[in-house]
């Protein structure tokens, strides 16, 4: 540490530097030690990547945050960085959750490289599978609540068909095992609905499929993102996705991992895809997560 | 030197080579010093909100290759702080060119307030998933071994991932420093790849 020792810089210094909240002296000496001094300069590099991360992760705030904002994203080069980082931080996300054992959890990344790879088509086989069952339920309820006037008019959203819940009410000796994937129906959100669509989730839901009812079918291809209401944030980016028929209607289906979902409000923001590229909001289907 | 001569002179094959060689003091380095010193002067003016940041340190670079060529040394003055030297003068130029445009901040935004037209949210998105498909690749493309060092570095939050790397220094038998400076050279690398592979270069 010969060169934090000789040039009295430390993180918090650092720190300030990036942000620009150094004095005018103070940032001519650090400008040199950064072209200079190895030392330095690969601390900044490293300070400059956590403090990426770290805003990336929603882990800023008071001044640092309002600083970054105004001073660091006020660069292009600098605000790629950050959208590294936010990629980086999605792959985390998307990563299903594996149930803790009492071994080294697996780096996320990797977790996530692990069931990209692995998991994503054992696991999709099993949704669609799943969901050729399912659906067809699926499809007779929604066909029925269509038919029902009240039912229509505040077009609520047909909710949880979770497999495995008709038989714990007769064999209540132990709760049965978490279902690995559960499925839901949700219709696009209207002006003036009435109550939130409420989903319940196990802990330890592996995948969590939602239909989203189409209210017409005017793109090739779809994208879907969920959004966290209270942060206003993107947690969450599915790839190209197709509307497929269901019943009288079309859907589209988006697969996502359980271990996203917390007790609380999400909005799944459906988007279409025209041929050369141009995206469009289609709609929003809105929903509560309650712990089970 | 004139700034009009300065912009008439061209960087030829002989005088980077002298360039590379003065970089790197006595040890050949492969190119490595020029590369990293020429990041170094990016980072120096993108700090400083220039609007060109990679062409200023070309500026820098071919100033001091060209006074090495007329003069065949420049002594007295580590490589290094001379590049800083020259560099401050470049940025004081630049700062005062009238013609100098105020950094626009109409094309950059907070990533965290998507814009409220839906069209330009689904831009936002689509820009986020080819982003997301292309580090998918890039990691793919990095050796068992950077990969494996890449994902236990940057795994965990705050104090979990001081821990997590000081596990991994050990584990490696690195001291902290040099884990962290191979760690920020990997993530180079995959920033470099990621931003080629979304611009489709």
């Amino acid at each position: 540490m010969a060169s934090f020792e000789q040039h009295g810089y430390d993180d918090r210094s650092v720190i300030q530097y990036l942000l620009g909240a150094t004095s005018d002296e103070e940032t001519d000496r650090l400008d040199e030690l950064s072209i200079t001094d190895d030392e330095f300069a690969s601390r900044l590099r490293s300070a400059e990547n956590d403090l990426v991360d770290a805003y990336a992760k929603g882990e800023l705030e008071g001044e640092t945050l309002e600083r970054f904002k105004s001073f660091y994203l006020a660069s292009a080069s600098r605000l790629e960085k950050v959208r590294f980082a936010e990629a980086m931080e999605t792959m985390a996300n998307r990563s299903v959750a594996a149930p803790q054992m009492h071994r080294p959890a697996r780096p996320t990344w990797e977790r996530v490289l692990f069931w990209s790879v692995a998991a994503a088509a054992a696991v999709m086989l099993l949704v669609t599978g799943y969901l050729v069952q399912e659906n067809r339920r699926l499809q007779r309820e929604f066909a029925q609540q269509r038919e029902r006037p009240s039912a229509s008019e505040q077009r609520p959203p047909v909710l949880p068909k979770q497999p495995d819940d008709s038989a714990s009410a007769t064999t209540p000796p132990a709760p049965p095992p978490a279902p690995k994937i559960l499925a839901f129906v949700l219709s696009p959100q209207t002006r003036g609905t009435g109550s939130l669509a409420a989903i319940m989730l196990p802990p330890g839901a592996g995948r969590v499929v939602f239909t989203l009812i189409l209210e017409s079918d005017d793109f090739p291809e779809y994208r879907v993102a969920l959004r966290d209401p209270a942060s206003n944030q993107i947690i969450w980016r599915s790839a190209g996705l197709k509307a497929r028929p269901n019943g009288a209607n079309r859907s589209v289906s988006v697969s996502l991992p359980g271990d996203l979902f917390k007790p609380q409000n999400y909005a799944l923001e459906l988007t279409g895809i025209l041929p050369g590229g141009v995206a469009e909001f289609v709609s929003t289907y809105a929903f509560r997560v309650g712990n089970k | 030197m004139a700034a009009g001569s300065q912009k008439d002179w061209s960087l030829s094959q002989s005088a980077f080579r002298r360039l590379l060689s003065w970089l790197d003091e006595g040890v050949e380095s492969g190119g490595e010093k020029y590369l990293e010193t020429r990041r170094r002067l990016v980072q120096y003016f993108d700090r400083k909100n220039c609007l060109s940041p990679n062409e200023l340190a070309d500026e820098t670079l071919n100033r001091i290759a060209r006074r090495l060529a007329e003069e065949g040394a420049i002594t007295g003055t580590p490589p290094l702080r001379y590049c800083y030297i020259v560099a401050k003068f470049v940025f004081l130029e630049y700062y005062r060119r009238p013609a100098r445009a105020e950094v626009s901040l109409d094309g950059l935004r907070n990533p965290r307030d998507l814009p409220s037209h839906p069209a330009a949210q689904a831009d936002l998105v689509a820009d986020a998933e080819r982003r997301s498909r292309c580090l998918e690749n890039c990691l793919h493309k990095l050796s068992p071994d950077n990969r494996r060092l890449i994902l236990e570095y940057y795994q965990g939050d705050q104090r979990t991932k001081i821990d997590n790397r000081r596990n991994l220094a050990s584990k490696l038998q690195l001291t902290m420093n040099a884990l962290s400076i191979r760690a920020c050279r990997i993530r180079d690398a995959l920033e470099d790849c990621v931003r080629k592979c979304c611009t489709g270069k």
